[in-house]
């Protein structure tokens, strides 16, 4: 039996003496097993990003949003809810963009929420502050701010620190005006870095207490109330309650149920562009099985001289099958290596191109992950390496079956 | 010098050789009913008009074809009787073959061209090299193993060529008008290497030609005639 070191420098020389077509053959591979890794990668990213931001609230953690204006969310809302079966606690929030200013800097479109300080930490897994503490919940003039907030990306120094005085502006509606209502707060903490969540990026937030906001804003509904569940069998009976209570007016949001439609729809979207991937990657199988004949059809008398030598069916097979495998993994190999590079760009660029965040939706806007697993690199090269075997087989078998003495006059 | 230990001792044996190309009405015979006998150490050549058959036989006789009738003794063994696996190996072990167009690989040295019948024997790629350079010298081309074949002249190449149907120690060397494409000198000494080897390699030899210079150094020439053995001349009793 031939060696496996002989087979393979003799594919090698074969595919060495026809270099632009092994190049241009190895591209298609390229290109193929590139989209896949890069595809398949970035839609994974997203898939993990969005479950490590839901997953952050705890998956006990139920949301319940007014969507008709007809229905206010008040502290007898509160009540009602803290009495159905199984929950635990009910966190109300208010939530309001206001432009924050310190002394001479200011900054726009700030989240500010308010919300109970010391709820904030339960609802928030390792939340926790880098200084200051807690201000108690009937503070009115005391707030936390986001890691961002107080170190803005764009500014060269901090916007507030520990016992700075920040302005808080807010506009408010009144009689068919808008009236632009300051309020002064007393930074009592800065949290360590988080990111996001369902609560939008905790990062470039400011909290403050319930009350405090309250009293600015001048509105006795909240914007939305988080309820903590006893436990993950109470989550699905409590959104059935809600549901009951509220119809269609509340929009109820449990990590269960996010997780289930963002994994479904990104399941759709991994085997959509997964398959675009993969014919694409056939596509390149063709272009193997293109060449591997068109090497059986020039080498015709090479095969009847391997004949002559003495070579058999089965070796002849396995030569030329190897050229094809070889370009198969030498494409996929460099195809994985390259759609890792795009992935990761990707991943940098893509977010850039999204529209800005709506400002009144949960959620916010953050560079998401991509995740490239090993498994989906190995997979791809042996995925490609099965294309390249299946494409070669026949032109091999062809080569394999040549009649000695006719290969030996071929011109 | 040639001891033959009986008159029964033949490497190659054919027995009604027949080869009828195509069917029915078209079907043409170029081989009809052809019984030769070779003994072991002897050098034989084949002459005969174009179309004769000379060609069709020698294919018949390295296994590169089969016949339509009749059989094809090589060490007293029925090669048409083997699989197709075993007449393989058995080609690669007791046949070299050698073409009038050379039959080189372009893309691989002189060297690697040698060395690729080695390819199917469980030796090292060192002791394969070692063997290659070794008939690379004993055909005359020191010094030039890492040419390619469109480096070397058609005498160079033709001895490469030797060189890659003898590494293996084949009993019997066949060529077809293997000096076909090169000037009367140059033919002379891949003639005067063949019989060199004839006497110390002991292979059989057996050379298609239409040349009667070629065939004249020969120990027998066979005169093929419309796909039949006319006559034999015997030049050289080797017994
Ligand atoms: N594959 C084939 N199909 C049909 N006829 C063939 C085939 N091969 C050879 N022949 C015929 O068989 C006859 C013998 O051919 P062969 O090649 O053996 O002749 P040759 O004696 O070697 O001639 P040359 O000296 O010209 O090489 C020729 O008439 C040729 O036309
Ligand atoms: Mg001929």
């Amino acid at each position: 039996m031939v060696k496996l070191i002989d087979i393979l420098d003799f594919a090698w020389s074969g595919m060495r003496d026809r270099k632009l077509r092994t190049a241009l053959t190895i591209l298609g591979i390229v290109i193929g097993s590139s989209l896949i890794v890069a595809l398949i990668s970035s839609t994974q990213g997203l898939s993990t990003g969005i479950t490590e931001r839901v997953s952050r609230m705890g998956v006990t953690t139920i949301s319940v949003f007014s969507v008709n204006p007809t229905l206010r969310l008040t502290d007898e809302d509160v009540m009602r809810i803290e009495r159905v079966e199984g929950v635990k606690t009910v966190i109300p929030f208010y939530r309001v963009f206001a432009k924050v200013s310190c002394g001479e800097k200011t900054l726009d479109q700030i989240q500010v929420l308010g919300i109970d300080p010391e709820k904030l930490f339960e609802l928030l897994n390792g939340l926790e502050l880098e200084s200051g503490k807690t201000p108690s919940s009937l503070d009115q003039a005391r707030a936390i701010i986001g890691y961002t907030v107080a170190n803005p990306p764009d500014l060269d120094t901090k916007f507030a620190d520990l016992n700075h005085v920040i302005n808080i502006e807010v506009n408010v509606f009144r009689r068919g005006r808008i009236l632009k209502i300051t309020h002064p707060f007393l930074v009592s903490g800065v949290l360590k870095q988080y990111g996001a969540t369902m609560l939008g990026d905790i990062d470039n937030t400011v909290f403050i207490t319930p009350l405090a906001a309250k009293s600015m804003v001048k509105r006795t509904h909240y914007s939305g109330l988080f309820i903590i569940a006893e436990s993950l069998d109470d989550v699905d009976p409590i959104v059935k309650s809600l549901t009951d209570m509220y119809g269609r007016k509340v929009r109820v949001i449990s990590p269960s149920t996010i997780l289930q439609n963002v994994q479904q729809i990104l399941y759709q979207q991994t085997v959509f562009l997964g398959s675009i991937a993969a014919i694409s990657l056939i596509v390149a199988g063709v272009g193997i099985m293109n060449t591997a004949y068109v090497s059986v059809m020039e080498r015709t008398r090479e095969i009847g001289i391997l004949k002559a030598i003495g070579f058999k069916k089965r070796t002849i097979m396995i030569l030329f099958l190897s050229e094809s495998v070889l370009t198969g993994l030498i494409g996929g190999v460099i195809g994985v290596a390259f759609g890792c590079i795009l992935a990761l760009s990707m991943g940098n660029i893509l977010p850039r191109f999204r529209p800005p965040a709506p400002k009144r939706m949960v959620g916010g806007h953050v560079q998401l992950p991509v995740q490239i697993s090993p498994e989906l690199l190995i997979f791809t090269v042996l995925f490609t390496v099965a294309i390249a075997v299946l494409a070669g087989v026949y032109p091999a078998w062809k080569a394999s079956k040549l009649d000695p003495v006719a290969a030996l006059k071929h011109e | 010098m040639n001891n033959f230990s009986s008159a029964e001792d033949y490497i190659v044996k054919t027995l009604d050789l027949w080869k009828v190309y195509g069917r029915g009405r078209l079907a043409f015979s170029a081989l009809k009913g052809v019984n030769l006998k070779v003994k072991r150490g002897e050098m034989v050549a084949v002459v005969g008009p174009s179309g004769s058959g000379k060609s069709t036989l020698l294919n018949l006789l390295g296994a590169l074809d089969h016949p339509t009738k009749g059989k094809v003794f090589i060490d007293n063994i029925d090669i048409f009787r083997l699989g197709d696996n075993a007449l393989t190996e058995l080609r690669n072990r007791k046949i070299g073959f050698v073409f009038q167009s050379f039959n080189l690989i372009q893309r691989v040295s002189a060297l690697k061209n040698v060395e690729i019948p080695l390819m199917m024997r469980n030796i090292s790629r060192e002791k394969r090299r070692r063997l290659a350079v070794a008939m690379l010298k004993a055909v005359g081309l020191d010094g030039k193993f890492n040419h390619k074949p469109t480096e070397l002249s058609g005498g160079e190449q033709q001895r490469v060529a030797l060189a890659r149907a003898l590494v293996v120690r084949p009993s019997i060397l066949l060529g077809d008008e293997i000096t076909g494409n090169l000037d009367s000198k140059t033919s002379m000494e891949i003639m005067e290497l063949i019989r060199r080897f004839n006497k110390t390699l002991k292979t059989t030899v057996i050379l298609v030609t239409h040349n009667m210079q070629i065939a004249k150094q020969t120990d027998r020439i066979v005169y093929l005639r419309d796909g039949m053995v006319e006559r034999e001349e015997i030049l050289n009793r080797k017994v």
